[in-house]
């Protein structure tokens, strides 16, 4: 048979309302009440107050958006999942790691093209500037200026060149 | 293989095999138990929502892994709820304060309504000042219904461990609203 003591110590944590008993005990605490309903009525009638104050306390419901979020976030995470599972299942561990080299190689192979490109343009002189200027010159203008029977532009184009070199070769 | 002792049981190996249906269905069941719960605790529909949304995401992700017979899949998803809500209210830190954002309206005259607004907001900063796992707690066991086993096992603490929370959640609660317990009665005439 439950005491006193033991009844209002499972009281004080469970409240008066006996749905939230614990099962277990329920039996013997339904008989305490019975056998003692004067002092159990006393016990409960001390806790009811705080049960009825919570009782009343409302949750907002969630949302209707919720759901949906919920899904649309579970498809991503489900597709992300099957490609990890494609990874895992399909490529063994030396393909893995084949294929983690083969990324290094390339992207090796890419940096040291880039490097060669950039100190190629890097280290190229004004003098090698003009000779492609001239060289580039020689051909076009100089066929079109004789096509067109222009002499004199030719030869004042040519004066132009002439000047230029010696002035890269002076320094300026 | 279903797990007939899990009220979720029919659902699970569904769920496991990818099937966003058996999901929804799985949401429909629990989400507005797991929102309720999240709110009690955080006192914070957005934050509440938040965890709501990950503890299903967690689920979907575990599911795959899930050991039919050890524990309840509800119970499992209230744990994971609990300790998410509990990790932030330590990160958040306490609320000193005596205004908490008000609950949705279920009295219809304006007046009550205000008076009802009132109270409810007294009780739930005396809820919101009660340490962290004994306001979980009381949440579990009285806005979750979970049994005393349930409790303890969502708190990872033994049955008189879990019983001695609550015990000190309701002194406290009654000590805190004792200078506003006659209105408080009245709330369920207002």
């Amino acid at each position: 048979m439950m005491t006193r003591d033991e009844f209002e110590k499972l009281i004080e944590a469970y409240g008066s309302q006996d749905d939230r008993w614990p099962e277990l005990l329920k039996p013997d605490m339904d008989a305490f009440v019975q056998a003692n309903l004067e002092e159990a009525n006393s016990i409960l009638q001390d806790e009811a107050p705080l049960d009825h104050v919570l009782d009343h306390m409302v949750t907002p419901p969630p949302t209707d958006l919720l759901k949906a979020r919920i899904l649309r976030q579970a498809r991503t995470v489900n597709q992300s999942l099957q490609q990890d599972v494609i990874v895992t299942r399909y490529v063994t561990p030396w393909g893995r790691i084949a294929a983690m080299l083969l990324v290094a190689f390339a992207a090796g192979f890419g940096g040291a093209q880039f490097i060669g490109f950039s100190s190629t343009d890097i280290h190229e002189g004004p003098e090698n500037l003009i000779v492609e200027i001239e060289q580039s010159s020689e051909s076009e203008w100089q066929l079109a200026a004789t096509e067109l029977g222009m002499t004199e532009i030719y030869e004042w184009a040519s004066g132009e060149t002439v000047e230029l070199t010696s002035l890269s070769d002076s320094g300026i | 293989m279903k797990d007939m002792s899990d009220p979720d049981g029919d659902i699970i190996p569904r769920i496991a095999s990818g099937d966003e249906k058996a999901l929804s269905l799985l949401i429909d069941r629990h989400m507005g138990s797991i929102h309720a719960l999240c709110y009690r605790m955080l006192q914070d529909s957005f934050m509440a929502e938040d965890i709501t949304q990950t503890v299903f995401l967690r689920t979907w992700q575990m599911i795959p892994n899930w050991q039919p017979g050890q524990a309840k899949l509800i119970t499992w998803m209230r744990r994971v709820a609990t300790n998410l809500c509990l990790d932030s209210l330590k990160k958040r830190g306490p609320l000193y304060t005596d205004s908490l954002p008000e609950d949705s309206d279920v009295t219809p005259n304006a007046v009550d309504s205000l008076v009802f607004a009132d109270r409810k907001r007294v009780v739930a900063v005396a809820i919101e000042g009660l340490p962290t796992r004994q306001k979980a707690a009381l949440t579990l066991t009285y806005y979750q219904h979970v049994s005393q086993k349930e409790g303890a096992e969502i708190l990872e603490v033994s049955e008189s461990a879990y019983e001695s929370l609550l015990a000190r959640a309701r002194r406290s609660l009654k000590a805190a609203l004792e200078p506003n317990r006659d209105d408080l009665l009245d709330m369920g005439q207002a």
